[in-house]
């Protein structure tokens, strides 16, 4: 039997709020929180029908975009098909995602493809085809011509069992390539859980392979100093435990599980304890009307 | 200087990486000749691949994202196969569903045989024509590779190349060759090329007249006056290719040819619909100058 891995403290790097940790924690949260406003309005919008493409939503991952692209904001980005955060966190424009979103041909991929292709290259995102895992050995040629920056290859926990994607941990390490493999494991592929598909742990498996690997909760002081940790060891592997709050595809909210946990519920508790209730809230109300304006005005398009 | 096939795509692949634009990558390349004499051999600008195909391909576009020319070596097309995803699905489409591209060359080397058997014998061109994005060649002379390679690097799309290694020693070219008293058209592709001319010498012992035409662009196929004129005067054709003979680009390009000219009945020749072997009796490769001088005369 597979040791059970996921708990919200899983490798927790515990922070202390009153030195710096402060000022990091409340950027990565402003990201989150605008990522999470964004997304409820996609959530609602779709669940009123008001557009039908292709849609998957990252609410409850939204740690890990934002704490990856605080700690390494200059960088190549190959995402997948959940990638609205990772647009989003690395300053991709809102409007175009939603015209892409709503299948409007100012979008990203002029309304070709809903949620998986989305990309910026102003921003260094490249976009994604739809097969789970496609990107990452896409990502690894890309990173043995391009050695200039960092490249970032994010991938899911079912991607992570495709052939194509461990062949590629072994390329990574034979060209010592400049790539950062961050996995976002929440647990499932589409409703199928890790322990009816494996007996085995992407980390240790990565290690095999010769890749420096972390395997950690979402916690984003945990995320930003296992990046800034690994960034000099590359190429090397991030597995995230995390939770995926809403459906595989679509509007709809999965049943939650006994051992699921809200990060952002968590880290908006942490600041609130930390005095911070005002600026929280604030923040929220902000995100949360600038989400619906922009959304409204979108719609009005279609 | 004359090259032959071989020396011309060598010649062509050290010119791109001399100039670090570009890189060759594949799977055991420095082993056993360079791959037919193919490849420079140098270590500059090669890219050895572990043995994993699909993940290879992936390697092979995400380089050609980089801003380089990234020629991509499968030594049996065959490998086609196990590559095909990210080449058909991600290089092939990027230009629509992105709008950038990724001008991977994609060598597939086609072979035939004792030596190649049920899953190496000839060409598999004709599956990856079904999709959008991807343009196919199938270059068999030193001016035919050198032409293609040119409108590739003036291009920014992916090219598959149908390639023969019946070609590599070759420094023939070849010429379209028109009868008036042409009593049938053909078309060839690949390396029925180098069976036709036989094929044309028995018929002639007949005095049978035949209409040549090599065919180099698979997709595009572009319908040229001189085809349809051609036709129009033998009313009959027949398109032959170096791979099975159903549902394949040669009963397709039929299927133009036939629907471009009026009262023309047009056919489509090929490697039968059974797996070969690697005895002599289990063969099924590309049909030769007998077995095409047979099809002909049936037709006409």
């Amino acid at each position: 039997m597979m040791k059970e891995f996921r708990s919200p403290n899983y490798n927790l790097i515990k922070s202390n709020y009153f030195n710096n940790d402060i000022k990091i924690i409340t950027k990565i949260f402003e990201k989150m929180s605008l990522i999470r406003e964004f997304e409820l309005q996609a959530y609602q919008n779709r669940k009123k029908n008001l557009f039908k493409t292709l849609i998957y939503l990252c609410l409850g991952q939204e740690s890990i975009y934002a704490s990856t692209s605080l700690a390494l904001p200059k960088v190549s980005i190959f995402g997948q098909h959940r990638g609205h955060g990772i647009y989003l966190a690395y300053g991709g424009k809102p409007k175009k995602l939603i015209d892409e979103l709503i299948g409007l041909k100012t979008g990203t991929n002029k309304g070709m493809g809903g949620s998986p292709p989305i990309f910026d290259k102003k921003i260094g995102m490249f976009g994604h085809i739809g097969f789970i895992g496609d990107q990452v050995p896409v990502s690894a040629g890309y990173s043995l011509i391009n050695k200039k920056k960092i490249t970032i290859s994010f991938f899911g926990d079912g991607a992570a069992e495709e052939d194509y994607v461990l062949a590629t941990f072994g390329f990574a390490k034979q060209y010592d390539l400049k790539i950062l493999f961050i996995c976002d494991d929440n647990d499932l592929s589409v409703l199928t859980k890790t322990k009816e598909r494996r007996k085995w742990n992407l980390s240790n498996v990565a290690k095999s392979f010769g890749l420096e690997t972390v395997d950690i909760t979402d916690d984003p002081i945990t995320i930003y100093y296992s990046i800034k940790k690994l960034k000099n060891k590359l190429p090397a592997l991030i597995n995230i435990r995390t939770c995926r709050e809403y459906w595989h595809e679509g509007a709809g909210i999965d049943k939650p599980e006994k051992n699921h946990w809200n990060r952002y519920e968590i880290v908006k508790k942490n600041l609130i304890n930390m005095g911070f209730e005002n600026k929280v809230v604030n923040l929220e109300n902000n995100n949360r009307n600038w989400a619906k304006k922009i959304w409204k005005e979108r719609l009005q398009k279609l | 200087m004359e090259r032959t096939v071989a020396e011309t795509i060598k010649f062509l692949s050290k010119k791109l990486i001399d100039s670090n634009k570009g890189i060759i990558i594949g799977q055991c390349l420095s082993a056993v000749g360079w791959v037919q004499n193919t490849v420079p051999a140098q270590k500059k600008g090669i890219v050895e691949l572990p043995m994993t195909d699909i993940a290879g391909a992936g390697f092979a576009v995400g380089a050609s994202l980089a801003n380089i020319r990234p020629i991509f070596i499968l030594r049996f097309q065959s490998f086609l196969w196990l590559n095909a995803s990210p080449l058909i699905n991600h290089a092939a489409k990027a230009k629509e569903i992105f709008g950038y591209s990724a001008p991977v060359f994609i060598r597939a080397i086609a072979s035939e045989g004792l030596s190649s058997g049920p899953l190496h014998t000839n060409c598999y061109h004709s599956p990856f024509a079904h999709m959008p994005g991807l343009p196919i060649c199938a270059p068999m002379s030193p001016k035919e590779y050198s032409s293609i390679w040119k409108i590739y690097l003036k291009n920014n799309d992916p090219l598959l190349v149908s390639e023969h290694r019946r070609s590599y020693k070759e420094y023939k070219e070849f010429n379209d060759y028109i009868d008036k008293k042409s009593k049938i058209t053909v078309f060839v592709i690949s390396a029925c090329r180098f069976e036709i001319e036989q094929t044309q010498l028995k018929l002639k012992k007949k005095k049978i007249e035949i209409d040549i035409f090599h065919i180099v662009w698979l997709k595009p196929f572009k319908i040229k006056k001189k085809y349809i004129d051609s036709l129009k005067k033998t009313k009959k054709g027949l398109v032959i290719d170096s791979t099975y003979e159903i549902c394949g680009i040669s009963e397709h390009i039929a299927f133009k040819l036939m629907h471009s000219v009026k009262n023309s009945k047009i056919y489509n020749y090929g490697m039968k619909d059974k797996s070969p072997g690697c005895t002599k009796s289990l063969l099924n490769g590309t049909p030769n100058a007998n077995q095409i001088a047979r099809k002909i005369l049936k037709i006409i």
